[in-house]
C-alpha cells in the first residue's frame, strides 16, 4: 500500500485507526459501518478487499514518521488525525486525476465485479465476433463466469451491435486517463492490449495511483450506465442488486417494515434479540428510505435511552441528517 | 468399470480424443494400472501431462472424479482446460465461492464429473455427507507430496485425506506429483493408501533439454551485468525471486534499463490482471515475466528458452519445479540461478523468522477459537489453524513444527551443497530424487558452473533458438484502435477517442 494514498481516509478530527482499515477492507460491523457513515467513508467500503492489516499498519506508520499523521497514545481505540501538511497533502491528492471519486460500494457494487465483467464481456463478444469458440476466459470465477454466460445469451446476437456502441461511447465519455486504463485492459485473441505494468510505464504512474485510477475508471463508468437514462444493454451488464443489508438484517427489516411488533419479530426469528437490534441498526445505516419515526423504534429505543441500541440510534439519525443537508 | 485396455487401443483413443499422437512417459502406464483397478502413485516431471491421466479416464471409469489439489489458481486452470476440451461438467469448490454458491455446486453433484477441491475443503463434514451419497469413480490427490511431513511444502490438511478415502471409498485412487524422493513417496503410501498393494511410477527426473547452470555473483550490481547479458538475446524469458517486492522492482529495472517487454507476477495481483499477463506472455506479446513462485503451477508456456532463478530457492524441489516450467517444448533452454552468499544467509534467517517458538503454539492452543494471540504473524496463525482444524493436539504440533523446521534447514543446506559443488549438477538431481535411473553421461549440453566456463561461452555453445520480438515500447492503443481490433467495426465519429 502506497501510504499517502491513504491520507485522504484521514481528517483533521480524531479518527479510529482500525475502523479505517476494516472499511477498506470491507468488514461489516455495526461498529465498522457506524464508523464509515461517520467519518463519510462508506461509499469506500470494501475498496482493497485484499489489504493486509500488516501493510497498512506499515503505512500508517510512514505516515506519522512523516508527520502526515499524528497517533493519539491515551488508553482506548488507536486514534489518528491529519497534521496541516497531511491536510494539504490529502486534498492535493483528491484533486488528481486518478483520486476515487466515483467509487460507492453501495450504489455502484463492488469494483472489483464489476471489473469482471467489463473484461469478460469484451472478450466473449469479441472473440464470438471472430468467431473464436476456444479459449481460456479472462476471469476464473464460476459466478462471474454463469452471469456472463447468462447476459450473453439473453442479449443474443441482435443486440451486441448495440453493445458495442453504447460500450464505445461511454468509454469515449470518461476522462482522458480513464479512458486510456478501460482501452488497453481490454483483451480477446483479436486485441492483446496492455499489461497493468506496461500501462502503469506508458501513464507514468505508480502502481498505487494505478490501482487508484483503474477503480476510478471502472466506477465512473458503471455510475454512467447507472444513470436510469443509460442504454439498456449495458444496464444489464452492470446491474447492482438493490439489496444493500446483509441476508438476516434484510429479513429482520421486513418485518419491521411490515410493522409488526418486537414480539412477533423475535417470535418468528429465532435469533438472539441483541441480534435483531443490530440487524435494526445495519438498516438505519445502510438503507436509503429508513424511518427513524416509527413508532416500533421509539418503543426500543425507550426501553434503554442510555444503552447502546438507545445511543446508536441517535447517532445513525444524526450523521443520516447531516448527510442528507450536506 | 470398463476392461482394462491394451496400448494400441489406448494410443488409439488419445489420437481421437485428444489429437496427441503418443502418450508421455508414465501416462499409459499409470492408465492401465487404474484401468486394472488397481491404485497408483504417479512421479512425473512438471510439464509430462499428469492431468491428462483423470481427463483420460473419464469415461472408462463411472462415477465422480474428486481432483485434491492445493492452489484455487491450480484448480480454476484444470476446470477451464476440461471445459475447453469439452470433457464433461466440471465443478470447483473452494473457500473464495459464497455459500449460495457452494451449496449450487453440492446440489448439483449428480451431474458433475471432475469435481475439484482443496484438501480443506474436502473436510467439511457437509462435504462428506454429499460425496458419501455418490459413487466415487476416481480419488485423484494432486501435488500429492504435500502429504509428507519429510517434504518441503507439507501441509497438515493432506493428512486427512486418508481417513477421508477409506469413507468415499473411491473406485480406484490415484497420487500424483512432480518431485517426491523416495520417503516422501514412502509417506504418500502409507498416509493416503495405508500401505495397500499400489502401482508406482516414477519417472526420471532428468530433462535432458535443459542446460544447466549456477553463476557465481558477488553482489546486486554483479548480478545485473550479467542478467543485462542474457536478456539482450530475444528468449522468451522467465524469472523467478523470492519476493512479490523483488519482482516488482526488478521488472521496474529490466523496464527502464532494457528493450524487453516485461512484466510481473504474483499472487498479490487481481485474477484478471494475472490472466492477462499469462495471455500477453503465452502469444509473446511480453518476453519476459519477472515472477514469485506463484508463477507455473498449470501454465502452459511451451517456449521458455530462458529461466533464471534470481535468487536461490530453498530446496531442491523448488528448483526443480520451477526450472521445469522451461523448454516445455523439447526444444532446448538454458536455466541459470544466480549463487550469492547474501542471498543464502538472507535465506537462513528468513526461515529462522518463521519458526515458531513452542510457548507461542501452546498459547495459540489455549486461546480460544476466534482469538489471535500476540506475537504471531497472519501466516503463522494460519498455519496453526490448520492443525487445529485437523484435530492436532498442541505437543504433535509442537513435535511437528520442530521436526519441518530440521526438514527445512537440511534441505537449504543440502541444495547449498549443490550450488557450490563443481561436480555435475544434472547427475546431483537425479541422485537427490532418484536412485534408479542413472543419468545421461555429462557433456557440454548438459551444465557448468561459472567458475569453469563463462557465461558468454555458454550462450554461444547453446545457440538456442530465438523467437521474434518487436521491440517498439508498447505504446497506448486508441479507443477507435481499440474497437477496429476488437469488433472489426468503428467507434461512432460523434465520439471522442482518446
Amino acid at each position: 500500500m502506497q501510504p499517502n494514498l491513504l491520507l485522504p481516509f484521514f481528517s483533521a478530527d480524531w479518527r479510529r485507526v482500525k475502523a479505517i482499515y476494516y472499511v477498506l477492507a470491507g468488514k461489516r460491523t455495526i461498529s465498522n459501518l457506524s464508523a464509515g457513515l461517520t467519518y463519510g467513508l462508506l461509499p469506500y467500503f470494501r475498496l482493497f478487499p485484499k489489504l493486509s492489516q500488516a501493510d497498512y499498519d506499515q503505512a500508517v506508520q510512514i505516515l506519522i514518521k512523516q508527520n502526515q499523521l499524528v497517533l493519539r497514545s491515551d488508553e482506548g481505540p488507536q486514534m489518528a488525525r491529519l497534521t496541516t501538511a497531511g491536510i494539504v497533502a490529502a486534498t492535493q491528492l483528491t484533486q488528481q486525476d486518478h483520486w476515487v471519486k466515483s467509487v460507492d460500494y453501495w450504489q455502484l457494487g463492488d469494483w472489483q465485479t464489476q471489473w469482471q465483467r467489463l473484461i469478460l464481456s469484451v472478450q466473449v463478444i469479441s472473440n464470438y465476433r471472430h468467431q473464436v469458440t476456444r479459449y481460456l476466459p479472462a476471469i476464473n470465477q464460476p459466478k462471474g463466469q454463469r452471469e456472463i454466460h447468462r447476459w450473453f445469451y439473453q442479449i443474443g446476437a441482435a443486440q451486441q451491435q448495440i453493445f458495442i456502441d453504447e460500450l464505445g461511447a461511454a468509454i469515449a465519455q470518461q476522462s482522458l486517463l480513464s479512458q486510456q486504463i478501460l482501452v488497453n485492459s481490454l483483451s480477446s485473441e483479436s486485441f492483446f492490449g496492455m499489461s497493468d505494468f506496461q500501462i502503469i510505464q506508458a501513464l507514468r504512474l505508480t502502481s498505487g495511483e494505478f490501482e487508484f485510477a483503474r477503480i476510478e475508471a471502472i466506477s465512473a463508468l458503471v455510475r454512467c450506465e447507472l444513470a436510469p437514462t443509460a442504454p439498456q444493454v449495458l444496464r444489464q451488464l452492470f446491474q447492482v442488486t438493490d439489496q444493500r443489508l446483509s441476508r438476516p438484517a434484510q429479513r429482520t427489516y421486513q418485518l419491521v417494515s411490515q410493522g409488526k411488533s418486537w414480539s412477533q419479530i423475535c417470535a418468528l426469528s429465532r435469533v438472539k434479540e441483541g441480534t435483531l437490534r443490530e440487524h435494526v441498526l445495519e438498516a438505519a445505516i445502510l438503507e436509503p428510505g429508513f424511518d427513524f419515526d416509527r413508532p416500533l423504534l421509539q418503543e426500543l429505543a425507550g426501553t434503554d435511552p442510555q444503552g447502546y441500541f438507545g445511543q446508536r440510534l441517535i447517532q445513525i439519525q444524526a450523521m443520516r441528517m447531516r448527510e442528507v443537508k450536506s | 468399470m470398463t476392461e482394462a485396455s491394451s496400448l494400441p487401443e489406448l494410443v488409439h483413443e488419445l489420437q481421437g480424443r485428444f489429437n496427441f499422437d503418443a502418450f508421455h512417459p508414465g501416462q499409459a502406464e499409470l492408465i492401465q494400472a487404474l484401468l486394472a483397478g488397481r491404485d497408483a502413485i504417479g512421479v512425473l516431471p512438471t510439464g509430462s501431462g499428469k492431468s491428462l491421466i483423470y481427463q483420460f479416464l473419464a469415461p472408462h471409469l463411472n462415477g465422480l472424479f474428486v481432483i485434491v489439489t492445493p492452489l484455487i489458481s491450480l484448480m480454476e486452470d484444470q476446470a477451464n482446460r476440461i471445459r475447453l476440451s469439452k470433457l464433461g461438467q466440471v465443478a470447483i469448490l473452494n473457500g473464495q465461492l459464497d455459500r449460495d454458491e457452494q451449496r449450487y455446486v453440492l446440489d448439483h453433484l449428480s451431474k458433475t464429473k471432475f469435481l475439484f477441491l482443496a484438501p480443506e475443503t474436502l473436510q467439511r463434514a457437509v462435504v462428506i455427507r454429499r460425496l458419501k451419497q455418490l459413487s466415487i469413480g476416481l480419488l485423484t490427490v494432486d501435488e500429492a507430496h504435500c502429504i509428507s511431513s519429510w517434504g518441503p511444502d507439507f501441509r497438515p490438511d493432506y493428512l486427512q485425506l486418508g481417513a477421508i478415502r477409506h469413507q468415499l471409498k473411491p473406485t480406484a485412487t490415484l497420487a500424483l506429483t512432480a518431485t517426491a524422493t523416495d520417503r516422501v513417496v514412502q509417506d504418500i503410501r502409507q498416509s493416503l493408501l495405508h500401505n495397500m498393494p499400489t502401482y508406482l511410477y516414477k519417472a526420471s527426473v532428468d530433462r535432458l533439454n535443459l542446460y544447466l547452470r549456477t553463476e557465481f555473483v558477488q553482489g546486486r550490481e554483479d548480478k545485473w551485468q550479467r542478467l543485462e547479458l542474457l536478456l539482450q538475446h530475444d528468449w522468451p524469458t522467465l524469472i523467478y525471486t523470492s519476493t512479490r517486492q523483488q519482482a516488482e522492482d526488478l521488472a521496474l529495472l529490466i523496464a527502464q534499463r532494457t528493450k524487453r517487454k516485461v512484466a510481473y507476477y504474483h499472487a498479490g495481483l487481481e485474477g484478471t490482471t494475472r490472466a492477462h499477463i499469462q495471455q500477453l506472455f503465452l502469444h509473446d506479446r511480453l518476453d519476459t515475466v519477472v515472477a514469485t513462485s506463484a508463477f507455473g503451477m498449470g501454465i502452459d508456456k511451451q517456449n521458455i528458452r530462458l529461466l533464471i532463478h534470481d535468487e536461490m530457492p530453498a530446496n531442491f524441489e523448488n528448483y526443480l519445479q520451477e526450472i521445469g516450467r522451461a523448454g516445455r517444448d523439447g526444444q532446448p533452454a538454458l536455466t541459470l540461478i544466480f549463487v550469492n552468499q547474501q542471498d543464502h544467509e538472507r535465506l537462513v534467517n528468513r526461515q529462522r523468522l518463521h519458526q515458531l517458538p513452542s510457548q507461542l503454539i501452546e498459547n495459540f492452543f489455549a486461546a480460544p477459537l476466534a482469538a489471535t494471540p500476540s506475537g504471531l504473524i497472519e501466516e503463522q496463525s494460519q498455519v496453526l489453524a490448520t492443525y487445529r482444524r485437523a484435530n492436532f493436539d498442541v505437543q504433535t504440533v509442537v513435535k511437528l513444527l520442530q521436526k519441518t523446521q530440521r526438514v527445512r534447514e537440511d534441505q537449504l543446506q543440502l541444495f547449498w551443497v549443490f550450488l557450490n559443488s563443481t561436480k555435475c549438477l544434472r547427475e546431483q538431481i537425479c541422485q537427490y530424487f532418484d536412485h534408479q535411473h542413472s543419468p545421461e553421461p555429462h557433456d557440454e549440453t548438459c551444465c557448468s558452473q561459472s567458475t569453469q566456463l563463462s557465461l558468454t561461452a555458454v550462450i554461444e555453445q547453446l545457440d538456442l533458438p530465438t523467437t521474434s520480438v518487436n521491440h517498439a515500447s508498447p505504446s497506448l492503443t486508441t479507443l477507435s484502435e481499440a474497437w477496429s481490433q476488437l469488433f472489426d467495426c468503428t467507434v461512432n465519429s460523434s465520439q471522442k477517442s482518446v
